[in-house]
């Protein structure tokens, strides 16, 4: 079959430690161009929808003068800049003198590659500009909209109608909407505001203060925001209240959430599920998970371990390139020694940052990896010695390991990941990882539903 | 457009902008060209210059003087006060474009520009020119 049309990328600059075919969408091609400052003034430059660069190795180029070249080469395509190293990470500095966008290598690769596709599939269908994405999961069956519902099929690369304006859409339509590969459908930005206006109203007949697509573009947006303004070194800057800012908004949009029953969080938490692994995705998913699950056990101020969730793993991109491009399964003993470190990186960078966090939130975060055998690290803690947070914590990070598609393997139900846990752990208590007491706890509550959010209140504390 | 006999003083600190808005000015039309680095060197280029400035394109941060510096100084010279001068910024800043608006500036462009950029800024101070 014939690709539509061809999307055509630029790449200037070199590097052999990241894999940029990885993250091509479909369809494109690439053309590798040394940087030549020289034809880059005079506009010899190879034709292409979309620019990507790396810092060029000749340093006498600013920044600025970099993306004036460009831009004067390209002055309608997307010029994104792609960094390995950490140091040269400013991304605000980096838009500001005129690139549309930066990603963080190895860490923002699925962003990365969630724009290019974007951008791809913009090129190829031009009127899709008039379209905003809208999730399926904001829908309700059976409800007469007000405004049109289009899919995109990428085989014939047209948008389809699927529901008019003035027509409901059916129970099995959105069924089939949500199990496909389209968890998006698009609405005309002209009748925007009229799904603007339906969302508000089914909300606040259901009681809620906003959906699921306003609280998952929130976290992603302010988890982004805070891991980048982490590598910010200027303290012009200012990241103690900023930082604090955005955990308070975090603590917001999760505590929203408390508000509701436990099927329909357990509905919301399946919809977290469909999704592809991302670094920020993962640190966010932990701390939906991580509040979720203390919620069920119980404990006070359940949005403090989900800053905790959020922040779990932000030192991993203080290892170094070497260790970070590795699978951990793949490690050397020496790369895992480094790697090893990276929950008291992450407390690192949060004190580096003056980032105000409550001792609880720092334990949590320091004793995620500890296991109640002993066999965890940094401390290689015994489970009496785990604080009940970690313990959560740790479950919520094996959990959105169980429940996210990876490629070439199943994904995991959230009850078939509780019962896989629980058969693990639950054996042979000398070498239990993760607490089974908590774990069958999360069953009877979230599953089966034993427990009201009051009862759980005076729950029996986990002997670990 | 100006007239291609234009003599255009082109000032920037770094030599690939200059070359960037010179080529840009070319493509424009303006045949005849003068670089200077800083806004001193800018200065003594009015002077010394042959046959007089007819318009001045300058970077706003520089060493030495600065683009809003070499404005002001213009400005308040019976000689040069009349040249259309247009400052390239890293960044509209609304005080600075305040700052410079009240010392007189005729349009500013804001990096990275395109080529269509420059020009809409170009003609929009030679319709400036032409009424008065
Ligand atoms: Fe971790
Ligand atoms: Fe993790």
């Amino acid at each position: 079959m014939q690709s539509p049309s061809v999307f055509n990328i630029v790449v200037f600059g070199t590097q052999s430690e990241f894999d940029l075919t990885k993250v091509l969408p479909e369809g494109s091609v690439i053309q590798n161009v040394n940087y030549d400052i020289d034809k880059l003034a005079e506009g010899e430059v190879p034709p292409g929808e979309l620019v990507i660069c790396f810092p060029p190795s000749d340093k006498s180029i600013s920044m600025l003068e970099l993306a004036q070249l460009l831009r004067m080469g390209y002055p309608s395509s997307l010029i994104f800049y792609l960094v390995l190293r950490r140091e040269d990470f400013e991304k605000k500095r980096i838009i500001k003198n005129g690139f549309d966008n930066a990603f963080l290598l190895p860490w923002e690769s699925s962003e990365l590659q969630q724009s290019l596709g974007e951008a791809a599939l913009y090129s190829r269908l031009p009127e899709l500009k008039d379209y905003a994405p809208v999730k399926v999961l904001d829908l309700v069956a059976e409800k007469v909209l007000d405004f049109g519902t289009k899919v995109y099929l990428p085989v014939n690369n047209k948008l389809v109608t699927i529901g008019r304006s003035g027509e409901p859409l059916s129970g099995d339509k959105l069924r089939m909407l949500n199990e496909g590969s389209y968890g998006t459908v698009f609405v005309h930005k002209s009748e925007l505001s009229n799904f603007h206006d339906y969302t508000k109203k089914v909300l606040s007949e259901m009681g809620q203060i906003q959906s699921e697509t306003e609280r998952q573009e929130k976290m992603r947006v302010a988890v982004r925001e805070l891991v980048s303004d982490l590598f910010v070194d200027d303290v012009q800057e200012n990241t103690f209240g900023k930082s604090k800012a955005i955990v308070e908004e975090l603590s917001k949009t999760v505590s929203a959430m408390m508000k509701e029953q436990y099927p329909v969080i357990m509905k919301k938490m399946e919809s977290l599920l469909n999704e592809e692994y991302s670094f920020y995705r993962h640190l966010s998913n932990v701390s939906t998970y991580a509040m979720i699950f203390s919620m069920a056990m119980g404990l006070e101020k359940p949005q403090e371990v989900a800053v905790a969730g959020v922040l779990h793993d932000v030192g991993k991109t203080a290892l170094p390139l070497e260790v970070a491009n590795t699978e951990e399964s793949q490690m050397s003993p020496h790369a895992l020694e480094a790697y090893h470190k990276h929950p008291q990186l992450t407390i690192d960078v949060i004190k580096m940052k003056r980032v105000p966090l409550h001792e609880r939130i720092t334990k949590a975060i320091l004793q995620h990896h500890e296991r109640c055998d002993g066999s965890g690290y940094p401390a290689g803690l015994n489970g009496s010695r785990i604080c009940v947070e970690a313990k959560i914590l740790a479950i919520a990070d094996e959990f959105d390991y169980l429940t996210t598609l990876k490629p070439g393997q199943t994904k995991m139900t959230p009850k078939d990941a509780l019962d896989h846990m629980i058969k693990e752990n639950g054996a042979n208590p000398v070498v239990m990882k993760l607490d089974v007491n908590i774990l069958v706890t999360l069953r009877e509550v979230l599953i089966e539903g034993k427990l009201t959010k009051k009862e759980d209140k005076n729950a029996k504390q986990s002997p670990f | 457009m100006f007239a291609p006999t234009t003599r255009v003083l082109i000032v920037d600190d770094m030599s690939t902008m200059r070359k960037i808005v010179g080529k840009t000015c070319k493509e424009l039309g303006f045949s005849d060209l003068t670089e200077a680095a800083d806004g001193t060197l800018a200065w003594e280029a009015l002077q010394n210059a042959p046959a007089p400035i007819g318009l001045i394109i300058s970077d706003w941060n520089m060493p030495n003087c600065t683009g809003i510096d070499l404005l002001k100084r213009v400005r308040a010279d019976s000689r040069f006060k009349g040249v259309p001068f247009i400052l390239v910024t890293a960044e509209a800043e609304q005080h600075q474009v305040i700052e410079a608006v009240k010392a007189g500036v005729d349009q500013y462009v804001v990096k990275p520009f395109t080529k269509d950029d420059l020009k809409t800024k170009l003609e929009s101070v030679y319709k400036k020119y032409a009424k008065s």
